[in-house]
């Protein structure tokens, strides 16, 4: 590197193209974020959580020593869930609003950042979390809340779900749509709350999501009833003929568990068209999301004394797919692919500026030539991502007398038993993942 | 070369702006619509609010028609402050501080809810046998609450371009708790306005 006065004797361009190489040196330094957390995952997998987040301090230790700390917000989302997994929901909870506190400072499009990106490329930039990661940091804190019996708190983070993807589709024009989980819960928590029409509205828009919700369905069709909708309940009951949905017993509650199962999937690189197709053409790298592996069924069963015939369902239960993450990724990052190919031809345009700057004043087209190849060198698409989150969230819902029970839950050939206390007319929700 | 510069930098101003209008927005900074501006730092309920919140009903109360000239001094119990909004606020902050200036106003007594359980372990300590049985204060002699207040927080959101609005409504009743007839309510709407910043430096 030539010494600061020497530089300062150099023309204009000379001084921007050794700045940019610089930059690009720096970026080329800064390692990989998911090679650097691959043994954090493989202890995450193997649901060794302390050593999971003992790693994770690691990480995050060296992280702070770092000015740019480019990684932060994908280290506290990791962080979050993984506390989340290990059951400790009140640090979980602290750690996903610092979480969101940073998505939201990153949400700034800062002018300088979009520069360097434009001739180094987009992992040069502080990681700002895809849409549907920044929702999910929300679906978290509600199900955290709900863990620690915050009813309130919850449903604040399912309506600031629903607030925010209403704002995307509406003033940002974005291909989503409400998260079928983010409703059912809403609906959970305002039936545990006795609130009849709001769990109703929010059960209901959860089945126009996902239809398929199946045995899920039953407090929609007992509530449209208790709620006098009898239009709605009448087209229901001809949708479920043979769903049972009997009023709630005066010693009788709810428990609900939530299975998050199987692991998000991860971004890979892929040449496509400057257009956008995967054809023939000016190819340029952009990440898509490619699925890892397909997430275990759930099988959710009632395993204490009292779950004899007529008092509980003894039989497992299939859990049901509210949401699947993967799809909603995939809808995610094709909806921003666009943009990155535009902004990908633009920064080509920038790099051939530069080069043809440093042609000129070198009045040689080889070193044009090399500065352009430079330039491109370290040009890769982006794979950082929310790597921790679940592929999908299962659920399966019981109907039991009061009391305390046990709960087993069988996914993927691994057992896990919860005890859960169930109240009159309550609805306790149950958390499980399983990487 | 002239024309290569200006060609990227147009090419780098057309991608900047493709990425402003892609991305969200963060906002920093905000005013209330009330006749008193105040800087605020974030678009989300504080302190400030709060305040506002529990002076407006205490106000109310103390000068409302059913309670203005009643001299007796009615117990009042603060209950639930339920919070209906988007945003996670400390709602026993809110009772505390509508409890604290009821009490200060002196045409009220009040009963602390959140010290029944802490008074009824005393209770248990004072009948364990180590406290001279003459000198045990209870159970048994406690009064009773005339009036339960509670209330509730809604918000509506409304985002249009680079302007967000927040909108609060706040309403409290008193309830007798003999009759169950809601003896005084009032509500406190707030409404903020606050600009998006998209891009910083």
């Amino acid at each position: 590197m030539p010494s600061l006065p020497s530089l300062r004797r150099q023309p204009p361009c000379w001084r921007a193209l050794a700045l940019a190489l610089g930059t690009l040196l720096l970026s080329g330094c800064a390692g990989n974020y998911v090679s650097r957390t691959a043994g954090v995952r493989q202890a995450y997998e193997r649901e060794d959580y302390a050593k999971a987040i003992q790693q994770l301090d690691d990480l995050q230790a060296k992280e702070k020593e770092s000015p740019k700390q480019q990684d932060r917000l994908l280290l506290l989302m990791d962080r979050g869930m993984v506390l989340h997994a290990a059951g400790r929901w009140a640090e979980s909870i602290q750690v996903l609003a610092e979480a969101d506190r940073v998505a939201s400072e990153l949400d700034i499009t800062s002018l300088s950042e979009e520069a360097k990106t434009l001739v180094a490329n987009e992992r040069e930039r502080a990681y700002r979390g895809e849409d549907f990661e920044k929702l999910m940091i929300s679906v978290l804190q509600a199900l955290n809340y709900a863990q620690l019996g915050q009813d309130e708190d919850a449903l604040v983070e399912v309506r600031r779900v629903n607030e925010r993807l209403e704002k995307m589709v509406r003033d940002e024009k974005k291909p989503y749509q409400q998260l079928a989980i983010a409703r059912y819960l809403g609906g959970m928590l305002y039936e545990d709350q006795g609130e009849w029409d709001s769990a109703y509205i929010d059960y209901a828009r959860a089945l126009e999501l996902e239809p398929g919700l199946g045995p899920l369905a039953e407090p929609v069709l007992r509530l449209a009833k208790r709620t006098g909708r009898t239009d709605e309940y009448e087209k229901l009951v001809e949708h479920f003929p043979d769903l049972p949905h009997a009023p709630l017993g005066p010693d009788e509650g709810q428990v609900v568990v939530v299975v998050e199962t199987g692991l998000s999937p991860e971004k890979q690189s892929q040449d496509r068209n400057a257009n956008g197709s995967s054809g023939e053409g000016e190819l340029i790298a952009v990440p898509v999301y490619v699925d890892r592996g397909l997430p275990p069924r759930a099988q959710v069963s009632v395993v204490d004394a009292d779950a004899g015939a007529g008092r509980g369902n003894a039989e497992a239960q299939t859990a049901t797919t509210v949401t699947s993450i993967s799809s909603v990724a995939k809808v995610n990052l094709e909806d921003r692919v666009g943009r990155m190919l535009l902004k990908q031809v633009a920064g080509v345009a920038v790099k051939a500026g530069l080069a043809g700057a440093a042609g000129a004043a070198t009045k040689s087209k080889e070193v044009a030539a090399l500065t352009f190849l430079v330039l491109n060198a370290f040009n890769a698409p982006d794979l950082r991502s929310w790597l921790s989150l679940p592929a999908e969230f299962q659920l399966a819902r019981f109907r039991l007398p009061s009391g305390k029970h046990t709960l087993q839950v069988d996914v993927g050939g691994r057992t896990r038993r919860v005890a859960v206390e169930v109240k009159p007319r309550r609805v306790a929700t149950v958390v499980v993942r399983r990487p | 070369m002239k024309t290569r510069i200006l060609s990227a930098s147009f090419a780098a101003a057309v991608a900047l702006s493709l990425t402003a209008c892609g991305g969200p927005r963060a906002y920093t900074r905000g005013t209330y619509e009330d006749p008193n501006t105040i800087e605020m730092l974030s678009d989300q309920f504080n302190e400030n609010d709060l305040q506002l919140i529990a002076k407006k009903m205490v106000n109310s109360l103390t000068s409302s028609q059913r309670f203005a000239q009643d001299a007796s001094r009615p117990i009042v119990v603060v209950g639930r402050m339920r919070n209906k909004t988007s945003e996670h606020i400390d709602m026993s902050s809110l009772a505390d501080k509508i409890q604290t200036q009821l009490q200060q106003s002196g045409r009220f007594r009040l009963l602390d809810k959140a010290a029944r359980e802490d008074i009824a372990e005393e209770y248990e300590y004072q009948g364990s046998g180590y406290v001279d049985p003459n000198a045990a204060k209870g159970p048994g002699a406690q009064v009773s609450a005339d009036f339960i207040m509670t209330g509730e927080i809604a918000s509506i959101v409304q985002e249009v371009g680079r302007d967000k609005l927040v909108y609060y409504k706040m309403t409290v009743k008193l309830n007798d708790i003999k009759t169950g007839i809601v003896e005084w309510t009032d509500e406190k709407e707030i409404r903020k306005k606050f600009e998006k910043k998209s891009i910083g430096y």
